[in-house]
């Protein structure tokens, strides 16, 4: 390079100084290439065509063009290095004192792809250059999002299985009043209000044992919580999958039939949970049996969607079946 | 953050005393009131527990903890990036503390000063905490491996001296700028 204004480099100076240039003539003929770059276009030196294309969209994708475009109007200049994976150069260029033009050029954001593309180094960069800062950051950043993502992941499985806890009866394993109240909530909420999935009639059957005081004063405890148990048992058995079964206070069930209206149907299912639960009745117990009351109400899309009410009402068709005598249900 | 230091705390004394030794220390740590003390002093109790259990002073083991945290892949990339020889790496080690800022910012590390002075590089953190200083030493043993060079490092009271004997004593680790940096910065 001839000197100007004193500031000329040797060859070997340029390419120390700026391992990412391209030194070139108007006509095309390639002067320098910088060791860096030479690294991913290994046979710049032989010329442009074939090897880089002017990569700004809109325009003619010839690589000489563009470079005198940038270096006459100072601009910034964008090309891609064929035959390449998506490495962009970014840079911009002047004319040096021999009137030949000088271009600096960077990978931009493409970096990681350049690096991993021509296995470069610390070496292959210039101190100023923040690739190595920036190739940190990439990694840190991955690391860090990693190890938030897998926290989150935990947090959220645990708070899956908090909630779930949170409505289930720890004795039984069935749902317990909230898991109840928010079953049964959805349960009257789809009472026409969407129409996908349109409301079906529920049957809320309350159930209640009869002499269960009695094994637990004469029996303790133990055998109370054992034959609450068991009666969860006999009750999952008996409901099918869509519905739910609650223990909602020490010898209180609740079932939330869905679908379920047939008068007789519930008739018959109240007598298979009574002949079951009877059937539990401790040996040691021998003034009584253990059975069960049940107060049943049905309940039809359109009418009142008050869960209160309706646990009001099955309520009161318990009392009744208990003032009946027990061991029997009441449907109202 | 407190997540992260009890977890790398644990991993740390799973992988090095086993998973029955982990578990004790994390009992141990279970039982612990509520913290009054400042976060990080909980996030590490772990550490104390564990010297007690195992009558070893917890300096050693903030040592062994440095230096197990440079045998974590990820990390131990991180670090390399940090320098291209032992060299490089101890006098650009002022830089850490931000590092570690742009990964986490909220972990604290304390600022460091670096210092060449008979002809040994002396590391001055600007906090004397015994937690930093010793997690210091082991880093700088675990990267000393790692970069292949023999040095001796010693604690002066709240200064770390490094004599570095052999710039390329082993062949060193291999690192690569595009190396594949493995999943998380925790195991």
């Amino acid at each position: 390079m001839s000197a100007a204004g004193g500031t000329a480099l040797t060859l070997d100076a340029l390419k120390r100084f700026l391992p990412m240039h391209l030194r070139l003539r108007d006509d095309g003929t390639v002067l320098s290439v910088g060791p860096t770059l030479a690294k991913l276009a290994p046979d710049l030196q032989a010329g442009l065509p074939g090897r880089l294309v002017n990569a700004r969209p809109g325009r003619s994708t010839c690589p000489l063009a563009a470079i005198q475009e940038a270096v006459d109007g100072q601009g910034r200049l964008i090309l891609r290095i064929l035959n390449t994976r998506d490495i962009i150069l970014r840079g911009h260029g002047v004319r040096d004192g021999a009137g030949a033009m000088l271009l600096n050029l960077g990978f931009g954001i493409s970096l990681h792809r350049a690096i991993r593309a021509a296995e470069l180094t610390d070496d292959d960069f210039v101190p100023s250059d923040l690739a190595m800062e920036l190739m940190f950051l990439r990694e840190a950043n991955r690391g860090v999002l990693h190890v938030l993502s897998r926290f989150n992941d935990q947090l959220a499985e645990a708070r899956q299985e908090a909630v779930l806890q949170a409505q289930t009866d720890a004795l039984t394993g069935l749902r317990n009043r909230r898991g109840l109240d928010l079953e049964l909530a959805q349960a009257l909420r789809l009472n026409g209000h969407r129409q996908e999935d349109a409301a079906v009639p529920v049957a809320l059957i309350h159930l209640d044992l009869d002499h269960f005081k009695q094994v637990n004063d004469l029996l303790g405890h133990l055998a109370g919580d054992e034959l609450l148990y068991r009666v969860a048992a006999v009750l999952k058995q008996q409901v099918r999958k869509a519905d739910t079964a609650a223990r909602v206070g020490g010898d209180e069930f609740v079932l939330l039939m869905r679908g379920m209206t047939s008068r007789s149907a519930l008739q018959d299912l109240s007598k298979r949970i009574i002949r079951a639960i009877r059937l539990l009745t401790p040996p040691e117990l021998t003034e009584c049996q253990v059975s069960a009351s049940l107060g049943i109400v049905i309940w039809m899309p359109g009418e009142t969607d008050s869960a209160s009410d309706l646990l009001d009402r099955a309520d009161k068709a318990l009392y009744q079946a208990k003032a009946a005598g027990r061991s029997q249900a009441v449907i109202l | 953050m407190n997540r992260l230091i009890h977890r790398t705390i644990t991993e740390f004394l799973r992988s090095t005393y086993g998973e029955d030794f982990a578990q004790m220390i994390r009992d141990d740590r279970r039982s612990m009131a509520a913290p009054e003390t400042p976060v990080t002093g909980f996030a590490t109790a772990g550490l104390a527990f564990a010297a007690e259990r195992l009558s070893k002073p917890l300096p050693d083991l903030y040592e062994d903890l440095g230096a197990w945290l440079t045998r974590i892949e990820p990390i131990r990339r991180l670090l390399r990036f940090s320098g291209r020889d032992f060299d490089d790496f101890l006098l650009r080690l002022d830089e850490l503390p931000g590092r570690a800022r742009l990964v986490l910012p909220v972990v604290d590390v304390p600022l460091l000063q670096v210092d060449v002075d008979d002809g040994a590089i002396w590391l001055t953190p600007s906090r004397p905490e015994i937690g930093w200083q010793h997690i210091l030493v082991g880093l700088l043993r675990g990267m000393a491996d790692d970069y292949g060079a023999l040095c001796l490092i010693s604690v002066h009271e709240t200064a770390i001296r490094v004599d570095i004997c052999d710039h390329s004593f082993a062949e060193g680790r291999q690192f690569t700028l595009y190396g594949s940096p493995g999943p998380g910065i925790v195991p």
